[in-house]
């Protein structure tokens, strides 16, 4: 059995008569990558914004590395080890890539000199690929790139979780596997467990070991790709009946 | 160790080895040499809060009158209790000065600095104006007839010594104030705390998110900021050797900080020190040229130049010769 990373214990959370989240308890281990899927509404941004601290749950707590970090802030949830990819990029548009990349290194990571995070920083725009851009300013790139530069900025401080909201939306099937490719190989080579959210799960399927189905708030199934994606539940719900 | 980090250090050297030789080699130019360092080192104290944060203190000038009141105070303490030699009365006003102005900014910035951008600027506006009037009001320090130190200057030290002070000494006092905020702003932006202030100033949230304690951060920049200030004040005071409330809390020296900041580059470390020596330049000209008229023609050329060059004249080079040497060496 491998070491528990993160577990949610019976999360609710609702926005006025809304319940976004019933009751929801899953545990993730270190160096695991799954997938969070469910139709648009289900709850997953509502998730993660629970697991990173941008909400606090109404009940339930949350555990990270073995520590209760319910009533924590989300910097500081960062500086542990957690970090977050958004769905909509949002770099410091004027400042370089390379800068970009290292001001996470500096305050979410471990990394306390210039000198150390620019290394760092240099590293991790060399995984991603944008090792050529660095000069560049972010708000310059292109709309994939910008995604990239989120990933990175996401992987520099060395994180233990890397949670990605809808990384490959809006980027063309032939980049997404780059991507995904990109992602299971750092979770291997550091250990890193992943997760991510996606609306479409068949571009990310073969890079994940487990699938959660949310709707309506709710873990309908959680288990292996296969399985999930075999059941009448989730082909009724979510895929429709194309996929059979 | 990384040395090459430090080479943009070499035309700050110059450009400010230039300012002092002027200094010493022409007496005749004294009076726009003094002028002029005047407004570089406001100008790049000013910077190091507004440059790096892009808040905006409308009550800045309050720091610079503090500094004044504090040294004078200090100074008019020293001499009348004990006789100490020149360097330590000078050393202790300083001290006294960038006291006082730390302390009033770290009142402020605590409580204001916890609202954001021109909220924070409103809030300040009323900063000196209200300081100014409990001065006038309550007739604490001299009150409206003012402060003056030349008689406690020359009993103490013979009438040599106080125009030396006030002559010589001074300008050189504000030579090492400018260098003092030029080196502490070069050394902030190489920081770890200087990334984190430029990650603050383009997206306050994200920032926070990443791990960024914004409002400390906001904070220690303008306690430093105040406290360089004070010690510009307290060096017009060795200048001027009076203050009076109206003179000290004008509200043109936050005005003139804003516009030389701005004509030479916001955040910019060699920003301020090009806008100063332009500004200085040209309002001492159009003072001789046209009295009276200056400000009424400084106001279209200095919005001409924010409309032509909005990111200042160190900026704008930068940006013209982006990845070469010149950006490298320009900071």
């Amino acid at each position: 059995m491998s070491e528990e990373l993160l577990k949610l214990q019976e999360i609710s959370k609702s926005f006025g008569g809304i319940r976004a989240l019933k009751n929801v308890s899953l545990t993730i281990s270190i160096g695991e990558r799954l997938a969070i899927i469910g139709p648009n509404g289900a709850g997953k941004t509502t998730l993660f914004n629970v697991i990173n601290g941008v909400y606090k749950p109404d009940t339930g707590r949350v555990f990270f590395a073995n520590v209760d970090v319910t009533d924590l802030p989300a910097f500081k949830r960062t500086r542990m080890g957690m970090a977050r990819a958004f769905q909509i990029p949002r770099p410091f548009p004027t400042m370089s890539v390379l800068d970009n990349v290292m001001v996470s290194a500096l305050f979410a990571g471990k990394f306390k000199s210039v000198g150390e995070a620019r290394e760092r920083a240099d590293e991790v725009l060399e995984l991603v690929g944008l090792a050529n851009k660095k000069h560049e300013l972010a708000v310059n790139l292109t709309s994939p790139e910008k995604k990239l530069l989120e990933l990175a900025r996401a992987l520099a401080p060395k994180p233990k979780l890397l949670l990605l909201d809808e990384i490959v939306a809006g980027i063309p099937p032939a980049e997404v596997d780059r991507i995904m490719l990109l992602v299971r190989n750092v979770s291997e080579k550091e250990n890193i467990a992943v997760v991510a959210l996606v609306e479409h799960v068949m571009r990310v399927l073969k890079y994940v070991e487990r699938v959660i189905f949310l709707h309506e708030g709710r873990v309908l199934m959680d288990d292996k790709p296969e399985k999930v994606l075999s059941s009448e539940t989730v082909k009724n719900i979510y895929l429709g009946r194309i996929y059979d | 160790m990384d040395f090459k980090k430090y080479y943009p250090l070499i035309p700050m050297f110059i450009i400010s080895v230039i300012l002092l030789a002027v200094r010493l080699a022409a007496p005749e130019l004294s009076q726009i040499v003094s002028l002029a360092l005047f407004y570089v080192a406001l100008g790049e104290a000013f910077n190091i809060f507004t440059g790096l944060t892009l808040y905006v203190c409308f009550g800045y000038v309050a720091f610079v009158a503090l500094g004044m009141y504090g040294s004078g105070l200090a100074l008019k303490y020293i001499l009348a209790t004990s006789n100490p030699p020149l360097v330590t009365t000078i050393l202790f006003s300083f001290a006294v000065a960038g006291f006082f102005a730390f302390i009033l900014a770290l009142v402020v910035g605590s409580i204001g600095l916890r609202l954001r951008g021109a909220f924070f600027a409103i809030a300040t506006v009323g900063l000196s104006e209200g300081l100014k009037n409990f001065i006038e009001g309550t007739g604490i320090w001299g009150g409206s007839s003012g402060l003056i130190i030349a008689g406690d200057l020359i009993s103490s030290y013979g009438h040599e010594t106080y125009v030396f002070v006030s002559t010589e000494l001074a300008d050189y006092l504000m030579f090492a104030v400018y260098v003092l905020s030029l080196l502490v702003m070069f050394l902030i932006t190489k920081s770890r705390f200087g990334y984190g202030l430029t990650a603050l100033k383009e997206d306050e949230d994200v920032a926070n998110v990443m791990g960024v304690n914004t409002v400390r951060y906001k904070l220690m920049t303008f306690v430093i900021s105040a406290a360089l200030a004070g010690m510009i004040g307290a060096t017009k005071m060795l200048k001027d050797l009076v203050i009076y409330p109206p003179q000290a809390f004008a509200i043109s020296y936050t005005v003139e900080a804003i516009v030389i900041t701005m004509l030479g580059g916001l955040g910019t470390v060699t920003g301020p020190v090009i806008g100063g020596l332009v500004y200085s330049i040209l309002k001492y000209m159009l003072t001789v040229s046209f009295p009276g008229l200056q400000l009424l023609i400084l106001a279209p050329v200095l919005i001409a130049v924010c409309v032509l060059f909005p990111y200042g004249i160190v900026g704008w080079v930068k940006r013209r010769f982006r990845g070469t040497l010149i950006d490298y060496l320009l900071v």
